[in-house]
């Protein structure tokens, strides 16, 4: 950054950037259910009791069932895809009576995962008997499942063109959708408009902190002003001293 | 390896030790959910009847149950597999255990397991839940705090609401205030199930809908979820329920108008039609909401309505249904306002609305020609852009529709474009109007018979010889006579019109009209006059015709006066219509009027109608009501007098 340049910004010392702080009001309430939100759909169910209970937020959801829904999403992320799929059932057969693509993604990893496990009897079989079948009944689901019955094919499949199929991120992308249709199916009300539903898959406050950041560096370019360096303290630093 | 193991599941349900039957029914349950093949797999080796006889079997224990239960409703959730439940008297099994069970597990599995039999069009729901107690079982449930087993209540409610009858049994089994206690639920899927039922009970009846308004808070919970449901299909199916309550507002009701509601409802569903992922039926809903309001209507073209439908159709994958009912809605907001059809025009659907008079569907093509017949009603678009679009021949097709409702729409839409200023009419033209028209004229029903007719009257108006000439040859003049005594007074009025088009404006006309009838014309007219009381519009029609034949030669002068018309004119001058007075005075004028040198012939004509009475009743008309038929007397008898007086100084000389 050029000195010149820099003469031309703004400059907003500690005292009078405290007071617009100041000027902004956010709710109380507002932050405990951002804070909420994410011990919610995090799964720490532990943490939303005691937070329910210290702060009188509702948590949206019945906490009992966050359990089940935590023990899912692990499931899947650890490879164990029948378990999740047989605890999805007890906890409400509607979600994969109706969600086929949601469903064909759950068959599609117990694939992949059967692959990883070197059971390519038991992988071919499968793939015969419960994928297969699906392109008929489902042709928008055609193409992705033709991409993933080639894994068979592949001698070593982390070297070929699928390898990103057999990935940790395909797990983690598989638990998401499986998690969000949960919650769907369980979210309750919300009185805000226009906001689909009280939960959505993914917490709001990641995306508040990057927000955050996307401002400040906004604000670089005309001001100067006390930053945010650590988000995990929320410090505000200083800006150095004008020169004049 | 998956038969063995299918095998083995369904081996292990006649299993005598229960552990390993509740592990079978799980492991069937888990192969079959979302999964049709499974299910037909299962369904050979004959799964759903043992599933079945676990829900039969007083020995089974609740875990049994839940999973048996959840079997027979994955089963049951496709075609195939609801058959196969049925057959096997799955369902009383199941109602048994809904209603007898007093496990939360059993009978959420059961109401989730009826929710998804009923869910299926092709499910016998009515006759299912006429059953003793399961309307009561299913109102109690409304209540449950058990994970979702009140919305599934809800949900089955709604599917039983077919008719007036299941709205009433509804009602009366006390699920209107636990359903409206719903509607606050802090939970989504609830209010959603709770708000489909209510819309579903509220549907076309005013006794419901009376019920449901007398529970003080749905009002204020219905405006509340239209602008504040968590998702536009909330919002949607509030609007639908609020707007079938304001269509049955109790007398009593006082705390809103229909008015109140109705502009409430208006905005959410114009809203609503923008929205990108649009899947319900909003246009038909919005159609519906304003069909019979004019001042609606234009709040909804206010709200920029017709734009938003327009793009329904303009940008493509769009559903059918909605696509249909677009169509239908544009048709209301374009029958009587012209800014509205310029505003359809302006947003460049005309091609569109034109593509879908072709369209596979029946129903959408219902519904565009009904978008064109409101288009057709515009003269500034008849003489324009109407013309820009191929909209004949699909017209013409449509005139043919095995739907007698369609082929009327089709119909009455080329009889306005058929008029004389029309931009489409040399395409109607050039697609064998003529042929199609006549034919239309000889139809056993009465509406097509009549819009042929109108048809053919609108185009033989002004046309050229050669478009008359080809009328005269598709319909044959024993049609002519027939529809001049058509038991319909409406076709008699409109055959009349054609002839009176027919032979306007020039003595080859008239000519060619005398030959299409082989010189019967006159009386035929006559005889219709004669027997039309109280018919003011034919009879109009009927006089301009020999107004016409009587502006001709002498030759068709002498005509009218040797057929029995003169003494039928004059009695036509005390007609109660001033239109049919102004006509016989017009026809007098005519025939004292001397034209081509025949001053004698005039004078015999001017004798003959004296002899009739003429001047009695010219005199009487100068005092008449009617300044035209006042002004026209005055002028008639003033050429009588000149005639007669030309005539004694003839005689004097």
């Amino acid at each position: 950054m050029g000195r010149g340049e820099s003469n031309n910004k703004k400059r907003i010392g500690g005292e009078e950037w405290q007071r617009k702080l100041k000027d902004v009001r956010v709710r109380k309430e507002d932050m405990n259910r951002v804070v909420m939100n994410f011990l919610v759909t995090e799964g720490y169910v532990d943490a939303a009791r005691v937070f329910e209970r210290e702060s009188g937020t509702a948590p949206g959801v019945d906490l009992d069932q966050i359990t089940d829904r935590m023990d899912i999403r692990k499931a899947v992320q650890s490879g164990d895809v029948e378990q999740a799929i047989e605890r999805v059932n007890d906890l409400d057969p509607e979600i994969l009576e109706e969600q086929q693509g949601l469903f064909f993604h759950l068959q599609q990893q117990r694939l992949i995962e059967l692959i990883r496990q070197g059971q390519l009897q038991e992988a071919l079989e499968f793939a015969q008997e419960y994928l297969a079948p699906r392109g008929e009944d489902h042709p928008e689901l055609l193409e992705e499942l033709e991409r993933t019955v080639a894994l068979l094919v592949f001698e070593d499949v982390r070297s070929s063109p699928l390898a990103d199929l057999m990935d940790v991120a395909q797990r983690q992308k598989t638990a998401s959708e499986l998690n969000a249709a949960i919650l769907a199916s369980q979210s309750q009300a919300s009185r805000e408009r226009g906001e689909a539903g009280g939960l959505e898959a993914e917490p709001k406050l990641p995306n508040l902190l990057k927000l955050l950041v996307w401002a400040q560096k906004q604000l670089d370019e005309k001001a100067t002003y006390p930053r945010i360096e650590n988000l995990v303290t929320a410090e505000l630093v200083e800006p150095p001293p004008a020169d004049d | 390896m998956a038969a063995v193991r299918r095998q083995q599941l369904v081996e292990g349900l006649h299993s005598s030790d229960s552990a390993t039957r509740l592990q079978s029914l799980r492991g069937i349950k888990n192969c079959v959910i979302g999964n049709k093949r499974q299910k037909l797999q299962y369904i050979q080796l004959g799964a759903v009847q043992l599933v079945v006889g676990v829900l039969a079997s007083p020995a089974a224990d609740a875990a049994q149950l839940v999973q048996a239960a959840a079997a027979l409703g994955s089963f049951a959730a496709n075609d195939e597999g609801l058959q196969v439940v049925l057959q096997h008297g799955g369902i009383p099994h199941l109602l048994r255990v809904l209603q007898n069970s007093e496990d939360s597990k059993v009978v959420e599995a059961a109401a989730r397991a009826l929710k998804a039999v009923c869910r299926s069009p092709a499910a016998p729901t009515c006759e299912i839940l006429t059953a003793s107690g399961v309307l009561l079982r299913l109102v109690s449930l409304l209540d449950s705090s058990t994970s979702n087993v009140a919305d599934c209540a809800a949900a089955v409610l709604a599917c039983y609401c077919q008719g007036p009858e299941e709205q009433g049994a509804v009602a009366a089994a006390g699920a209107v205030a636990p359903l409206v206690a719903l509607l606050s639920s802090p939970q989504r899927a609830k209010q959603e199930a709770a708000l489909e039922a209510l819309a579903a009970l509220s549907r076309g009846n005013a006794d419901t809908s009376a019920a449901m308004l007398q529970d003080g808070s749905v009002v204020s919970s219905l405006l509340r979820a239209i602008k504040q449901g968590g998702t536009p299909h909330t919002r949607f199916v509030a609007a639908v329920c609020l707007a079938n309550l304001s269509r049955n507002l109790p007398v009593w009701h006082t705390e809103h108008s229909q008015q109140d509601l109705q502009q409430a409802v208006l905005p959410v569903l114009v809203r609503l039609l923008g929205e990108a992922e649009l899947a319900e039926d909003v246009p038909g809903a919005l159609c519906q909401l304003v069909e019979h309001s004019v001042e609606l209507q234009q709040a909804a073209a206010d709200a920029d309505a017709i734009v938003k439908l327009a793009a329904i159709l303009r940008e493509p994958p769009r559903p059918a249904r909605l696509v249909e009912g677009a169509l239908r809605c544009l048709a209301t907001l374009c029958a009587n306002r012209e800014e509205h059809r310029r505003q359809l025009v302006d947003a460049k659907v005309l091609p569109q609305v034109a593509a879908a008079l072709s369209d596979t569907r029946p129903s959408t093509r219902a519904a565009a020609c009904m978008c064109m017949r409101s288009l057709s009603r515009s003269t500034k678009l008849l003489r324009g852009h109407l013309g820009d679009v191929e909209v004949a021949a699909p017209l013409l097709a449509l005139a043919a529709d095995p739907d007698a409702e369609v082929a009327l729409q089709a119909v009455g839409t080329l009889a306005n474009m058929a008029v004389d200023f029309s931009a489409v009419k040399e395409q109607l033209l050039a697609h064998d109007g003529v042929a199609r028209f006549a034919a239309l004229a000889d139809s056993m029903q009465p509406q097509l018979r009549l819009h042929g007719v109108w048809g053919l009257s609108s185009v033989a108006y002004m046309a050229t010889p050669e478009v008359k000439q080809s009328i005269a040859q598709q319909l044959p003049w024993s049609s002519v006579v027939v529809l001049l005594e058509d038991p319909e007074p409406e076709v008699r009025e409109k055959a009349m019109l054609l002839l009176r088009n027919m032979l306007y404006n020039a003595e080859h006309n008239i000519q060619a009209v005398l030959n299409w009838s082989c010189n019967t014309l006159l009386e035929a007219v006559r005889d219709v006059l004669e027997r039309s009381r109280g018919q003011a519009g034919l009879k109009q029609h009927a006089m301009y015709v020999v107004v016409n034949m009587a502006s001709s030669t002498a030759a068709h002068k002498a005509a009218v006066m040797q057929s029995g018309w003169p003494a039928l004119l004059v009695e036509q001058l005390s007609d109660g219509d001033e239109r049919v007075r102004e006509a016989a005075v017009w026809a007098i004028i005519n025939l004292t009027w001397s034209r081509d040198g025949d001053a004698e012939e005039t004078a015999a004509r001017v004798q003959q109608l004296r002899l009739l009475g003429v001047e009695e009743q010219l005199k009487r008309l100068e005092h008449d009501e009617c300044v035209s038929v006042k002004e026209r007397a005055t002028t008639a008898l003033e050429q009588l007098r000149a005639v007669a007086a030309a005539d004694d100084e003839m005689e004097a000389v």
